[in-house]
C-alpha cells in the first residue's frame, strides 16, 4: 500500500467515526437527557422502591422534641416503611435518601436532624429494618428557633438498587453495594400544627 | 526491543498509579500487629517492672478460669515520658501457647491501685524519677496461669513492653486489703 | 481448518467465561459450616448452638438477672441459645445474621445485647443468647456469622444450619451480657 493510500483510508475511516458526532453535538445529541419528573405523591400514597417500600403518613410542626422534652420549634415526618428487599436495612439509609425543604428552605441532613427513630406503640425501637416488617418511622428536624410556623413540606425520596461495585481505576473487587438510584418520588404536603 | 520499553512503561505507571493511590494512606495498610517488645527499661522513655503477678478472686468467673492480678511498676526518667504515660496504657496477658487476654471487670483487683498508669490524686502526673504502681486483673483459662507474660502499651508510643513474672502465680489468691 | 479451531477456541472462551463465579460468589466469607449441638471452628472462635426457640414477645434480661423490657414483635422472635469461645485474641461475634430457605437474610435485634456484643475471651467459653425478629411464616433458617473484621471478603465466617424453626411460645427471652 502505497503511503497516500494509506492516509487515505485514515482520513476516510477518521471521518466516518467522527461524522455521526460532529452531527449529533450541535444537535445538542451528547447532552444529559434531562430525569424525568419524578412522580409526586400525596400522604397516604404508596411508593415503592427496589429496597424500601414507604407510604408518607402525617407532616406536623411542634413545639416539643419528639421523643424528648426540649422546647423549640420541630417538624415531624411520619412515614409506614417496609423493607422490600433481601437484607437488613437502617432508619439511615432512608434518611440519606431523602432531601427535604421546608417553605423553600433546604433542611441540613446534619445539622437539621433531630431524630430518626422506629416507633412502635408509642415506643422508640431502635432502626433496624428488618425485610418484610412493616414499620413507622418518625424523622423529626430542629428549625431554627427564630424560624415562623413550618406552611409547606417538600421531600425527594431516592431509590436504591443493589449492583456490583466498580471503580474508575479498576481496584474494586466487584461486590454488589448499594447504590444511590433515581428519585422515586416527591412528596410536596401541607405542614399540619399540633 | 522496543516491545521490552512498552513493557518496562507500563510496569513503571502501573506502580506509579498504585503508589499515588497507597502512599497518601500508608497507615491504613500496615499491619496492626502492636509492634515489637522493647526493653523494660527504656520503654516510653520510662523503666518498666512486674512487681506481682498473683491469683485474684473474680465474680462469677466461668467453670475452670481463675482470675489474676498483675502489679506494675513504671517510673518516667523525664517530664516527656511522664506526660507520654498519661496518654493511658493498657495491659494485656500471653500465655505459652500464644493466647492473649485483655483486663476483667469480674476479677477483684487489690485495693487503694489505680488500673491506668496515672495518679489518682492530682497532680495526675507521676514525677519523673518516682515509681508508680499500678495494676491490671485478668480471667484466663487455668492451665494458661503457669505460662502468663504481660504486656504493657503505651498509647501513641510504638510497640510494648513484655514483662515475665520470677516464678509462675501460685497459692490463693491474694487478701484484700 | 485453522478457521474451525480459532472458533472452537472463541466458544470455549465464551463458555469459561460464563463458568466464572462473579465477584458475589468468589469473595464470599470462607464458611465453616454444622449443625446444632456441633463445635463449629473459624480460626478467630469457635461456636456451638445449644438450642432454638420461637416467641411472640422477648423478654429481655439485664446481666443483673432483672427484667428489662418485654417486646412484642409484628412477626416472631427468634433466639439463638449458643456458646462461643475465642482461640487466641479477644474478639467479638458482632455481624450475625438469620437467613432464611429464601436466601433473606435478618440482623440481630436492634438495642438487645445479646452474645454477638460479647467480648470472649481464648479458652474461656461463654454461653449467651442472640435474638432476631423475623416475619412471620418464617420456616427454617441457616445462622451466618460473618464478623468480626470491617470487611467480611474472604473473612472467617460460620454456618450453622438451625434447620425447622419451633413453633412459638407466647414468650421467648433473651439474656444480656455484660460488655
Amino acid at each position: 500500500m502505497t503511503t497516500r493510500l494509506a492516509w487515505t483510508w485514515g482520513a476516510a475511516t477518521a471521518v466516518a467515526l467522527l461524522l455521526p458526532f460532529a452531527i449529533a453535538w450541535p444537535l445538542g445529541g451528547l447532552a444529559d437527557a434531562p430525569d424525568p419528573q419524578p412522580p409526586r405523591v400525596s400522604l397516604g400514597q404508596r411508593v415503592k422502591g427496589h429496597r424500601l417500600e414507604l407510604v408518607p403518613r402525617k407532616v406536623y410542626s411542634t413545639t416539643r422534641s419528639p421523643g424528648g422534652s426540649l422546647t423549640g420549634r420541630y417538624l415531624v415526618l411520619n412515614l409506614d416503611v417496609t423493607n422490600v428487599s433481601k437484607m437488613p436495612a437502617d432508619v439511615s439509609d432512608l434518611y440519606l435518601a431523602m432531601n427535604a425543604k421546608v417553605d423553600g428552605q433546604a433542611l441540613d441532613p446534619v445539622m437539621n436532624l433531630q431524630s430518626r427513630e422506629i416507633i412502635r406503640n408509642g415506643e422508640e425501637r431502635g432502626t433496624l429494618l428488618n425485610p418484610g416488617l412493616p414499620e413507622t418511622v418518625r424523622i423529626a428536624w430542629e428549625l431554627p428557633e427564630n424560624a415562623g410556623n413550618p406552611q409547606r413540606l417538600s421531600v425527594s425520596f431516592r431509590d436504591h438498587v443493589y449492583e456490583p461495585s466498580w471503580s474508575l481505576l479498576g481496584y474494586s473487587s466487584g461486590t454488589s453495594l448499594w447504590y444511590r438510584g433515581k428519585i422515586m418520588a416527591l412528596l410536596e404536603t401541607q405542614v399540619e400544627r399540633t | 526491543m522496543k516491545h521490552l520499553w512498552y513493557g518496562l512503561g507500563i510496569i513503571v505507571s502501573v506502580a506509579a498509579l498504585v503508589a499515588v493511590q497507597v502512599v497518601p494512606h500508608l497507615e491504613q495498610y500496615t499491619l496492626e500487629e502492636g509492634g515489637s517488645p522493647v526493653p523494660a527499661d527504656s520503654y516510653g522513655g520510662a523503666s518498666w517492672r512486674l512487681i506481682s503477678l498473683a491469683p485474684a478472686t473474680g465474680e462469677n468467673l466461668p467453670k475452670g478460669t481463675a482470675g489474676v492480678t498483675a502489679v506494675i511498676g513504671v517510673t518516667p526518667k523525664d517530664q516527656a515520658a511522664s506526660k507520654a504515660m498519661a496518654q493511658g496504657c493498657s495491659a494485656t496477658v500471653r500465655d505459652r501457647a500464644d493466647r492473649v487476654w485483655s483486663p476483667s471487670r469480674a476479677v477483684q483487683g487489690l485495693p487503694g491501685l489505680a488500673s491506668v498508669c496515672m495518679r489518682l490524686n492530682k497532680p495526675v502526673l507521676v514525677p519523673p524519677g518516682t515509681e508508680l504502681k499500678w495494676q491490671a486483673s485478668f480471667a484466663v483459662p487455668i492451665e494458661a496461669v503457669s505460662s502468663l507474660q504481660v504486656e504493657v502499651r503505651v498509647q501513641k508510643t510504638e510497640g510494648f513492653v513484655r514483662l515475665t513474672p520470677a516464678a509462675a502465680p501460685s497459692g490463693r489468691p491474694q487478701p484484700a486489703g | 481448518m485453522k478457521w474451525i479451531i480459532a472458533a472452537v477456541l472463541l466458544v470455549a472462551v465464551g463458555l469459561a467465561q460464563r463458568l466464572l463465579p462473579d465477584a458475589d460468589r468468589m469473595y464470599r466469607p470462607i464458611a465453616s459450616t454444622g449443625g446444632i449441638n456441633e463445635e463449629v471452628r473459624t480460626a478467630p472462635y469457635s461456636v456451638r448452638v445449644d438450642g432454638v426457640r420461637t416467641g411472640r414477645e422477648l423478654q429481655v434480661t439485664a446481666p443483673s438477672g432483672e427484667v428489662k423490657k418485654v417486646l412484642p414483635s409484628k412477626g416472631v422472635w427468634v433466639t439463638v441459645q449458643l456458646t462461643a469461645t475465642a482461640t487466641k485474641e479477644p474478639v467479638s461475634l458482632q455481624d450475625v445474621m438469620l437467613e432464611g430457605p429464601d436466601g433473606t437474610v435478618y440482623a440481630a435485634g436492634d438495642g438487645v445485647f445479646g452474645l454477638n456484643t460479647a467480648n470472649l475471651e481464648a479458652g474461656i467459653p461463654q454461653a449467651g443468647s442472640i435474638a432476631f425478629e423475623v416475619p412471620p411464616g418464617l420456616k427454617s433458617a441457616v445462622l451466618r456469622i460473618t464478623g468480626p473484621q470491617y470487611s467480611s471478603a474472604l473473612g472467617p465466617a460460620v454456618e450453622i444450619d438451625l434447620g425447622t424453626l419451633p413453633a412459638p411460645v407466647p414468650t421467648a427471652s433473651v439474656a444480656e451480657v455484660e460488655s
